[in-house]
């Protein structure tokens, strides 16, 4: 080793030590003597040093853990799939966790005691097994296991959402952890968790090997006698053992696990061991640094900044400036969809409208009165109560369907949507951030607040993918930050505002029965307007899904009409969250659906995507209504529950039919 | 006519196009040639304006190509490059509809004129039975000729083509070079074309421009590049010529 490798890891430890001893020193009054002695065990009664060794240093030997934890499973997870765009988070383990502890509270209360590890565990599998189901094996090394995981994410946080709102009682603890919460109170938890940490000193120990092997590839490693499957099995497991501990703990804290592993590649960690202790020691600092921030911001609020807010304060910009330094994608992929069977026979469409026109019908004549089950027709009171609600549900699904066409033609990516992209994310920042600061309810916001909000992640999207000229991969990962940032600062804003807490996770949930007639007239026109104008624009929407070159070779001004298509799939998004709310998965279902039904041509693909994505809607309107009766589920959970369901199935069905994106 | 004036394009610090000047002819079958890595598809994405020089300036008939919008661009240029995208969910019809853009726009309907450009297009490269199948669902060459279907919809006076003939078997080779060809004879349309094959090239092109190393090695008919020194300079390889047995024209050989 010569001395410029040995710099960075001096100035790393280094760096390490001034953040152990700055956290330690946030707003005590103790001096260094004091600390010294608590620390070789002369505690007094004093208040101060009670705190400092009951709370502060706990929370210190906490976030080293914890971090540390996080930033080895992360370089694992990466170096397991060579693919840097994998975390935790992005593989849907984290919320896969995060709803086994739910299932668990909500399921069993008492077992809560000794199995939330175990329930944790549990979940966070039943993710990985999905993700690894939707994308295969053998395509761990692309984009498309990212997107699988994100909307693994999304369906698993639907369904942990439904379970939270039917179940009050146990939301507001809860809550705080799905942001991460450090505090401690004593040494209990420390004294749980290190022991499940202990497998990790194995990892570091034994794990560099086997992976500097896998750095030839699956198969080559394999050729030279590594048993890649049972490699794989062992690390991923212990990892995910480790990461459920963790967020049983303190809940989900994001971005570490994706952040330190890059961190640590682009500062010179070229074998497998120095990157998997670099990588933790990473973690360990960051999230010192992020909890020392939250404390600081703790004292100066006045209110509880989860640690998982501060961390994506600093992960998110870390991620975006990695993504500028290290992402080098040219623009070679080019759109294809799963395909279905060759034509788009008249028997299929009719079959279409006939399930349309069924569940409008539904939806009108259905009643349910003291348990019995009718049909007749909606009485004064229901209808005017009906008819927005039904209206709503078409045209926000048919809405959020094209806007999901129009991305997944513009990026080349068929998981590509509004909601992954990040436009939901800003739309629902703006919103709640002007209805939490300004005291206006939800229900009264204009769609021009939720359209800037879109608009400004748009912008942003924009402005750091003109580096890479629009590539998808950056442009994707982009968005992930910025909607994981977002979603955060969601959090944070819940966690302050607490008496509207349910009213604003309700409207999250993608309610259609706050819309108001005005409100549903509106959607009507304004989704029907924009519609017609994508529409109008198939011709772009053909050769952009070509790739720019092609169509830049017949005529296209790529750049003005890649932006103008983009805005308008913004358009469309923040035109639903705003009248209706977050509506995720139809976005992505209902396109895939067209062209599985037959729909290859865009002006086809976008009409029966309409189509689709409005039935999808309001079938799950409808059912979020009856299923549950007298409770209901919101249209918006229903859906990505549904649709997230139904959308699993057909990518394990097309990878059957040998099809990888 | 294209006038490249102290084009330069370079990265990581290696000048991977250095032309001073050059005029290249586009009423003719012009083919460039080159070893890997010798600039010619960089030189083609600049006369496409699909890429900016760093320095210099390109000329199209006169006018400044950065000048132009990129539907008259697209009007007057018709670009194919070298790797084809694969075009989801698309007839052959619908794709070589999609030459008509430059000329109909975002709203225009397409008229019966159009149609007819479009099924002589489809006539003229012979793939006139495959016209209502999936692009995907052809054979390399088929697919191939299908875009270039596409490009003699576009009625540009000027097409640039990227190694056109490398996905083709010889037999398919010398049937496209052959019916630009005849193209060039019969509409004037003028043809650049990149190849790697050198007597593809002596045997179809009026002129040739031969690149080594980012700049200009050779530029004029096809017989004044057909002599062994030349060759072996361009090339690095000893080259040896015989006559054809059936014809009059040279054939080169690797010694």
């Amino acid at each position: 080793m010569n001395r410029s490798s040995l710099l960075i890891p001096f100035v790393v430890i280094v760096l390490f030590t001034l953040l152990v001893f700055s956290f330690l020193q946030t707003d005590s009054p103790l001096t260094f003597a004091t600390q010294w002695a608590i620390v070789q065990g002369n505690i007094t009664q004093d208040f101060d040093q009670v705190d400092w060794a009951f709370s502060r240093l706990p929370r210190l030997a906490m976030a080293l853990l914890v971090g540390a934890a996080m930033g080895l499973i992360g370089s694992v997870i990466q170096q397991l799939t060579r693919n840097p765009l994998l975390s935790p988070v992005t593989l849907g383990t984290s919320s896969g966790a995060w709803m086994g502890l739910i299932i668990l509270a909500i399921v069993w209360p008492e077992g809560q005691a000794h199995y939330q590890a175990m329930a944790a565990m549990i979940g966070s599998l039943l993710a990985l097994g999905l993700v690894l189901l939707i994308s295969g094996i053998r395509q761990l090394t692309g984009l498309s296991i990212v997107l699988a995981g994100m909307a693994v994410n999304l369906l698993f946080g639907a369904i942990t959402t439904a379970l939270i709102l039917l179940n009050d009682q146990y939301a507001q603890n809860l809550f705080i952890w799905g942001a991460g919460d450090l505090s401690q109170n004593g040494w209990q938890k420390v004294h749980w968790l290190w022991p499940h940490c202990l497998i990790g000193i194995a990892i570091l120990a034994y794990a560099g090997k086997p992976l500097t092997l896998l750095k030839l590839g699956q198969s080559a490693a394999a050729g030279r006698g590594l048993n890649v499957t049972a490699l794989f099995l062992i690390l991923m497991v212990s990892g995910l053992w480790m990461l459920s501990a963790a967020i049983t703990m303190v809940g989900i804290i994001g971005f570490l696990g994706l952040v330190s592993p890059n961190l640590a590649r682009l500062l010179g960690a070229r074998t497998a061991t120095f990157e998997l202790w670099l990588s933790s020691l990473l973690g360990a600092m960051l999230l010192v640094a992020a909890d020392n921030l939250a404390i600081l911001a703790n004292i100066f609020t006045f209110t509880l900044v989860p640690t998982g807010l501060t961390t994506a304060l600093i992960g998110a910009p870390l991620l975006i400036w990695l993504i500028r330094q290290r992402l080098n994608q040219a623009d070679n992929t080019v759109f294809q969809m799963l395909h279905g069977k060759q034509t788009l026979s008249r028997e299929r469409i009719f079959i279409v409208m006939a399930a349309f026109l069924l569940f409008i019908l539904l939806g009108v004549f259905f009643h349910i009165e003291q348990n019995n089950y009718l049909l007749q027709w909606p009485n004064d009171l229901s209808w005017p109560l009906r008819w927005p609600r039904i209206t709503a549900s078409i045209f926000a699904g048919a809405a959020m369907a094209v806007s999901g066409v129009i991305l997944q033609r513009l990026i080349h990516n068929p998981l590509a949507s509004p909601d992954l992209l990040g436009l939901s994310a800003g739309a629902i920042l703006a919103l709640i951030g002007t209805s939490t600061f300004f005291g206006i309810r939800l229900g009264e916001m204009g769609s021009l607040v939720a359209f800037s909000g879109s608009m400004a992640v748009l912008g942003l999207l924009l402005l750091l993918g003109r580096r890479f000229r629009f590539a998808a991969a950056p442009m994707i990962l982009t968005g992930v930050a910025l909607s994981a940032l977002i979603e955060t600062l969601v959090q944070f804003v819940l966690i302050k505002g607490t008496e509207d807490v349910f009213d604003i996770l309700r409207w999250l949930a993608g309610s259609t029965y706050r819309v108001t007639p005005n409100q549903a007239i509106i959607l009507m026109l304004c989704s029907c307007g924009l519609m017609i104008l994508a529409l109008s624009l198939h011709r772009w929407l053909t050769l952009l899904s070509m790739g720019k070159v092609t169509a830049a070779a017949r005529g296209i001004a790529v750049k003005p009409a890649f932006i103008l298509l983009l805005m308008l799939a913004a358009a469309l998004c923040s035109l639903v969250t705003a009248l209706v709310g977050p509506i995720t998965f139809v976005s992505i279902v209902a396109p895939h659906l067209a062209s599985l039904l037959g729909a290859r041509h865009v002006v086809a693909q976008l009409s029966l995507s309409a189509l689709l994505g409005a039935t999808l809607l309001q079938a799950s309107d409808w059912l979020g209504q009856t299923l549950i009766y007298p409770n209901q589920l919101a249209a918006g959970t229903m859906v990505a529950i549904i649709g997230g369901g139904y959308f699993v199935i057909l990518l394990i069905k097309s990878k059957a039919n040998k099809h990888s994106f | 006519m294209f006038e490249l004036n102290q084009v330069l394009v370079e990265r990581n610090n290696r000048k991977i196009l250095d032309i001073p000047n050059l005029q290249l002819p586009s009423d003719q079958v012009c083919v460039i040639l080159g070893h890997n890595g010798s600039g010619k598809t960089t030189l083609m994405q600049c006369l496409a304006r699909q890429l900016s020089p760093d320095q210099g300036e390109i000329t199209f008939n006169g006018q400044s190509l950065s000048r132009f919008s990129q539907r008259k661009l697209a009007q007057n240029i018709a670009f194919l490059p070298q790797s084809l995208p694969i075009s989801s969910g698309l007839t052959v019809r619908e794709l070589v509809q999609l030459g008509r853009f430059p000329w109909r726009g975002t709203w225009g309907k397409l008229k019966r004129d159009d149609h007819t450009i479009i099924e002589s297009a489809i006539e003229q490269v012979g793939i006139d039975q495959y016209a209502n199948q999936f692009v995907e669902d052809l054979s390399g060459g088929e697919r191939q000729r299908a875009w270039i279907a596409m490009l003699l919809a576009q009625e540009s006076p000027v097409l640039l083509l990227d190694e056109p003939t490398s996905a083709l078997d010889i037999a398919h080779q010398y049937e496209l070079m052959s019916l630009l060809k005849k193209l060039n004879q019969e509409t004037g349309q003028g043809m650049v074309i990149i190849l790697h094959d050198i007597n593809l090239a002596a045997r179809y092109a009026d002129c040739i421009f031969a690149m080594k190393q980012g700049r200009c090695f050779f530029q004029g008919s096809p017989e004044a590049l057909m002599q062994p020194d030349r060759l072996e300079a361009l090339y690095g390889i000893p080259m040896s010529l015989i006559q054809h047995p059936d014809n009059s024209s040279k054939v080169a050989l690797v010694c």
